[in-house]
């Protein structure tokens, strides 16, 4: 006879996989952002600094 | 771009291999939790992004002050990037927290204090980037800022306090649950130091990611600079 009791740990493990998607997930598009932006910036710096080269000679200097 | 600086990378380096460490922690040393099973692992990241949100939310609220005390445009900069980062980390510690309900609640989602006190701050803090968004002037955009940020920081303590205050079904880590408490449990020492371990990674993080947005800001307001020049 089944016991109406329960048996052990309930069977959650696809909530946990989903769980730890959104967790890796989340912070994985995160850094993808930040990279998409840093990229766009840059290219937007060159061009301005094409545009104008005798203006912005500190631009290149590493701080 | 200015070049990377060797303790970023380094930090960089710490940070991946502490995330790493605290996942395997969490897999292979934190025992299963007798009742709720596996969903149960996903508590010492869902409540380590709360920190990291809660952290980033505290952190702009200091730069706010800063801003307002210094006018230096590069407390602007770490309060927007303090926010973004606790915006990230609240939205990742609001959707694992729905994920473990519905099993543990057998609901996604309930109007609870705490649920709903968490809602709100995350969207304080998403208008606090809508807002900054259209405002053009920088001067004016920093100082909305740092005053939106502080004020908005009142939204923490409230959903920190919110689990102890109300009458709600929040479990809580640390203090006495509410009666009507549902999923709380009674953490062994290697859960309690895989649960303490994953706060100190997720610090890492937000340091780490806080240092990459810093910089980020400052190479977005050297571009804008050199817009406005180039447009007179």
């Amino acid at each position: 006879m089944e016991s109406i009791f329960l048996q052990g740990p309930a069977n959650t493990t696809s909530y946990m996989i989903a769980g730890f998607t959104v967790i890796f997930g989340v912070m994985l598009l995160y850094l993808v952002s930040l990279v998409i932006r840093q990229r766009n910036l840059n290219q937007d710096l060159e061009v301005l600094q094409e545009l104008e080269p005798a203006d912005f000679p500190e631009s290149n200097e590493g701080q | 771009m200015e070049p990377k600086p060797t303790t970023l990378k380094i930090l960089d380096i710490v940070t991946v291999v502490l995330l790493l460490l605290a996942t395997l922690m969490v897999f292979f040393y934190a025992p299963l939790e007798a009742v709720m099973g596996q969903v149960q692992k996903v508590f010492y990241f869902h409540v380590a992004a709360g920190w990291v949100g809660m952290l980033g939310f505290l952190a702009a609220a200091f730069a706010g002050l800063m801003y307002l005390l210094r006018s230096d445009f590069k407390w602007d900069i770490a309060g927007l990037a303090a926010v973004e980062i606790g915006l990230v980390f609240a939205f990742i510690n609001i959707v694992t927290g729905s994920i473990w309900a519905r099993p543990i609640w057998n609901t996604w989602w309930t109007w609870d204090p705490r649920l709903t006190t968490a809602t709100i701050m995350m969207l304080i803090y998403a208008a606090y980037l809508m807002l900054r968004a259209g405002i053009e002037d920088p001067d004016r955009r920093a100082r909305f800022g740092a005053v939106y940020a502080i004020i908005g920081f009142l939204s923490v303590p409230l959903t920190f306090f919110s689990a102890r205050l109300f009458r709600t079904i929040h479990p809580v880590v640390i203090g006495t649950n509410q009666p009507g408490a549902e999923g709380s449990f009674d953490m062994t020492t290697a859960m309690l130091q895989t649960f303490l371990f994953s706060l100190l990674v997720f610090t890492f993080i937000f340091a780490d990611l806080l240092w990459h947005r810093i910089r980020l800001g400052r190479l977005s307001l050297k571009v804008e600079q050199l817009k406005l020049k180039s447009l007179e």
